[in-house]
């Protein structure tokens, strides 16, 4: 029964069968061949009471906070307050690429918006100051991913609403890897621009009064990240309420620079709703596939097989992480989040890993998968945005960070408090 | 005659989809402000929780019907890229079918548990004691708009196959590849920086 059910659903994904489709008539497949009892009669149920989760709420709140976010210009001078703090280093503005992406992502859900929006400040800057232009590509494509590591993340909350694990904690359990990453990012420019300087471009020369100054660019983000992460830990609001807080924040600050109009707000919604309504269809057939093979006991079976293999916690660590990296280079992120943790967490949780050390494994797994060819939509994102030259160029530049991608892999599973080591400060 | 429908399905979908972010939008700041409230004056309205989740379930079916149209469904085109484009139109259809196949029973499930609310008066467990079958009639309606719609696009996909009209079969259903999701990102992003510049 495992096995027809493998094939089954991996014959209907690679037909090009809708991710959603594929789960929804594998559920109902499986009902009518295997179950006594007509499962299917409970889809109705399952679909209701899934699509009005409380925490769900928070999807749609995050995605259009960075619609709102996006438009509400304040990238443009926080990246110019990074380039004078940072460009002094060997590597210059690369550094201002990735700490941009960092800040971005301390607003921003979503590794796409953070790729296509510090993208679009930072690329007409690369060819004139003569930059090694596929290094410099890699930057953005990569730093782009800390925007589902670092709070907030959509990523997260999928991953939360799947094991039933807590957000507040993820969130924390994110801030030091994401922090880490961003140190490992930036330390591999610097390997690269010390043994190759011509990739480096030419010097921006800055002084003090003018980092000084610029400081007033990072109050936004800064303002932000405090309502939608800082209330949550203050005690004023859950996840979700967070979010909604981060909508009203975004709103202020666009009105503030004087971007809001009902157009954008229109267009901003309608963006918004294509993703969520997408994301939703995916999750209400997981839910529904989910009760029919736990109903058939096919949960239990595999999780058993599984231990079966008799593979160390380790072992099955690195098969999983394996998985993931080759899964990832054919699969969008959040279908393949949607469509295999409900099954594959569980048996880790089993073997004894923590579900938010977990998580974060989880959410780095996905970053990779956001950079590897040949479906990673970030490097398409950055490509699309350069309009000339070669998708290789990217996909090159972005190899050293990927290798960087799987050297925090090894930290995390080495030093697993870099995670967990927040969550129990806040725990006390 | 199936075109003209279409462009009206497409005219409903637009403004279902719209409709659904009004409310997702009303939900953020009635939660922000419910929140507020409760810090301001420690009370609160109570159910801005259980209104958010209701916008949530009816936005999100709301939204299916345009996502089908603009192609929106994730779909992994691996191998789907490499095929000939007879091929891919046939998948096209085929991933049109299994769409239907999960939506329809979905959309009768769904009317099942709308049912069942109306035929028990069932409320919702919570202090605003919500009547369920309202929300629950507003979530239905937009699984049903899905499933015409599905049934009206698998209908004229299929004339415009077995006509040999490959190019209208991918336009109304083929896997939009990821170069196009990039490049509708990409310009997402630029338009907005030159709204910035200005």
């Amino acid at each position: 029964m495992i096995a027809t059910t493998l094939v089954l659903l991996l014959t209907l994904i690679a037909l090009a069968i809708p991710v959603a489709a594929a789960l929804g008539v594998l559920g109902l497949s499986l009902d009518a061949i295997y179950s006594s009892l007509p499962l299917s009669r409970a889809m109705g149920e399952i679909a209701w009471s899934a699509s009005n989760e409380f925490l769900l709420v928070s999807v749609p709140m995050f995605i259009l906070l960075g619609e709102i976010l996006l438009r509400s210009g304040y990238a443009e001078r926080m990246y110019g307050a990074m380039v004078k703090w940072l460009s002094w280093l060997p590597g210059g503005l690369m550094h201002s690429n990735i700490a941009a992406c960092g800040v971005f992502a301390a607003t921003s859900g979503s590794s796409v918006a953070t790729a296509a929006t510090v993208g679009t400040v930072a690329l007409p800057q690369a060819r004139r100051f003569g930059y090694d232009e596929r290094l410099f590509l890699g930057t953005l494509a990569a730093g782009g991913t800390l925007g589902i590591l670092i709070p907030p993340s959509i990523n997260m909350i999928i991953y939360a609403v799947l094991t039933d694990t807590s957000v507040p904690k993820l969130y924390l359990a994110g801030i030091v890897p994401g922090v880490v990453l961003m140190l490992l990012f930036m330390a591999t420019i610097l390997g690269a621009c010390i043994v190759r300087p011509a990739w480096g471009g030419q010097r921006i020369h800055t002084d003090w009064a003018g980092r000084i100054a610029s400081l007033v660019h990072l109050l936004p983000p800064l303002g932000i990240f405090g309502v939608v992460v800082g209330s949550i830990y203050a005690g004023l609001a859950t996840p979700t309420e967070a979010a909604a807080l981060g909508v009203v924040a975004a709103l202020l600050l666009a009105i503030a620079a004087g971007r809001f109009s009902l157009a954008m707000l229109r267009e901003a919604l309608e963006g918004t709703m294509r993703s969520t309504s997408m994301v939703m269809l995916i999750i209400l057939a997981a839910y529904f596939l989910n009760f029919v093979i736990s109903s058939l006991g096919l949960t239990t079976a595999l999780t058993d097989a599984i231990a079966g293999l008799g593979l160390s916690k380790m072992e099955m660590l690195l098969a999983v992480i394996v998985f993931y990296v080759v899964l990832g280079c054919f699969m969008e992120t959040l279908s393949m989040m949607i469509t295999t943790i409900p099954v594959i967490a569980p048996v880790m949780i089993q073997l004894g890993f923590d579900p938010v050390w977990f998580g974060i494994m989880i959410v780095i797994l996905i970053e990779t998968a956001l950079i590897t060819p040949p479906v990673g939509l970030n490097l398409f994102v950055v490509q699309n945005l350069r309009r000339h030259g070669s998708m290789n160029d990217v996909i090159v530049g972005s190899i050293p960070f990927v290798l960087a991608l799987f050297v925090m892999m090894a930290l995390l599973a080495a030093f697993p408090q870099l995670a967990l080591w927040l969550p129990g400060v806040f725990q006390g | 005659m199936l075109d003209r429908l279409l462009a009206f399905l497409d005219k409903l979908a637009r403004a279902a989809i719209i409709g659904g972010g009004g409310m997702i939008f009303a939900a953020a700041l009635l939660v922000s402000f419910d929140v507020l409230a409760r810090k301001a004056f420690g009370t609160s309205l109570g159910g801005a929780d259980e209104l958010s989740g209701y916008a949530l379930a009816i936005s999100t079916t709301w939204g299916l019907a345009a996502v089908l149209l603009a192609r929106g469904n994730v779909r992994v085109d691996a191998v789907y890229q490499h095929l000939p484009a007879r091929l891919r139109g046939a998948l096209d259809l085929v991933s049109l079918t299994a769409l239907a196949l999960f939506a329809v029973p979905l959309a009768r499930h769904g009317y099942a548990v709308l049912e069942t609310s109306w035929s028990l008066g069932a409320l919702s467990n919570t202090p605003l004691k919500t009547p369920l079958w309202i929300p629950q009639a507003l979530w239905v309606a937009g699984l049903v708009l899905f499933a015409v719609v599905l049934v009206v696009l698998l209908a004229r996909a299929a004339s415009a196959f077995v006509r040999g009209d490959l190019p209208t079969v991918r336009r109304l259903a083929g896997a939009r590849s990821i170069q196009e999701e990039a490049a509708d990102e990409a310009a997402h992003g630029e338009r907005v920086a030159r709204e910035m510049a200005q």
